[in-house]
C-alpha cells in the first residue's frame, strides 16, 4: 500500500471507529477487521482509490447503521458512566495535589523565616554580649 | 425521496442477520464471498457493501452464533473465514419461521399476490 491510499485508508478507519457506538473493544474489532480486508482489497487492486474503499465496503455511517443502536445502550451508558467516575477521579487527583503543594510551599516559606527569626535574635544576643 | 434510505436500512437490518446465517448453514466463507453469493443470488436485489456485513457477523459472534477463524492466503494476506455454530443453526430455523409468518401477514395485509391486484 503507498503512503497516500495508507494515509487515506487510516482516516477513513478513524472514521468508522468514530461513527460506530460501543465500547473500545467493539470499534476496535470492527475496525480491526475491515483494515485487513482492505489491505486484502488493495493488494488486489493496487491502483485502487480512497473512493474505491469507500465504494466496496461502505461510508463510515452506512455501516455504524447496522448496529443497532438500542442493544448498544446499556454498553454505552456503562461506558459513559465509566468516563464520569474517571474524569472525577481524575479531578480530585488533581485537586490534592495542588492543595499539597501550596501547603508545602506554604511550609518551606514558614520554615525560612523562622531560620531567619532565629538569626537575627542570635546576632542581637551576639552583638548585645560583645557591646557588654 | 426523503426518508426511505432510513426505512431501507431499518429493513435491511431485519433480515441480514438471517441471511447471512443461510449462507454459513452450506458453508464457512468470507465477508467478500458472503456480500457476492447475496448479491447473485438474489438476482442483483441486494448490493450490499462489503462493510455493512461486519457489524452483524461482529454482533452475532458475540453471541456465539458464529465463529470466525483466520486463514494465510499467499504470503502474508489474512482471511477471516466465518462458521456457523450450533446455536446459530438454531437461532436461523426460528428466524426462518418468525420472518416467513412475518411475510405471510404482511402479503395478506397489503393484497399481494391476490388475483385482482
Amino acid at each position: 500500500m503507498n503512503k497516500a491510499i495508507k494515509a487515506e485508508v487510516r482516516a477513513y478507519l478513524r472514521k468508522i471507529r468514530k461513527a460506530l457506538p460501543g465500547s473500545f473493544n467493539t470499534k476496535q474489532a470492527v475496525a480491526s477487521t475491515l483494515k485487513s480486508q482492505i489491505e486484502n482489497y488493495i493488494e488486489d487492486n493496487p491502483d485502487a482509490t480512497i473512493d474505491d474503499v469507500i465504494e466496496r465496503f461502505g461510508t463510515p455511517e452506512t455501516i455504524a447503521n447496522e448496529f443497532d443502536v438500542t442493544e448498544f445502550s446499556a454498553e454505552i451508558k456503562k461506558y459513559k458512566l465509566k468516563v464520569l467516575v474517571l474524569s472525577i477521579v481524575s479531578i480530585l487527583i488533581l485537586s490534592v495535589c495542588i492543595i499539597l503543594t501550596v501547603a508545602l510551599v506554604e511550609a518551606f516559606n514558614e520554615s525560612s523565616f523562622t531560620i531567619t527569626d532565629d538569626f537575627d535574635s542570635e546576632n542581637d544576643r551576639y552583638n548585645n554580649e560583645v557591646d557588654s | 425521496m426523503a426518508g426511505t434510505s432510513d426505512i431501507k436500512e431499518k429493513l435491511k437490518r431485519g433480515y441480514l442477520e438471517m441471511l447471512i446465517l443461510q449462507l454459513l448453514s452450506e458453508e464457512d466463507m468470507y465477508g467478500y464471498q458472503l456480500k457476492t453469493e447475496i448479491l447473485e443470488r438474489s438476482n442483483n436485489l441486494l448490493d450490499l457493501t462489503e462493510g455493512v456485513l461486519y457489524p452483524p457477523l461482529y454482533r452475532m459472534i458475540e453471541k456465539e452464533l458464529i465463529s470466525e477463524r483466520k486463514e494465510t492466503v499467499g504470503k502474508r494476506r489474512v482471511r477471516v473465514y466465518y462458521h456457523i455454530e450450533d446455536s446459530g443453526k438454531v437461532f436461523l430455523e426460528y428466524l426462518k419461521s418468525e420472518y416467513k409468518k412475518a411475510m405471510e401477514g404482511v402479503c395478506r395485509v397489503m393484497k399481494w399476490g391476490e388475483s385482482n391486484e
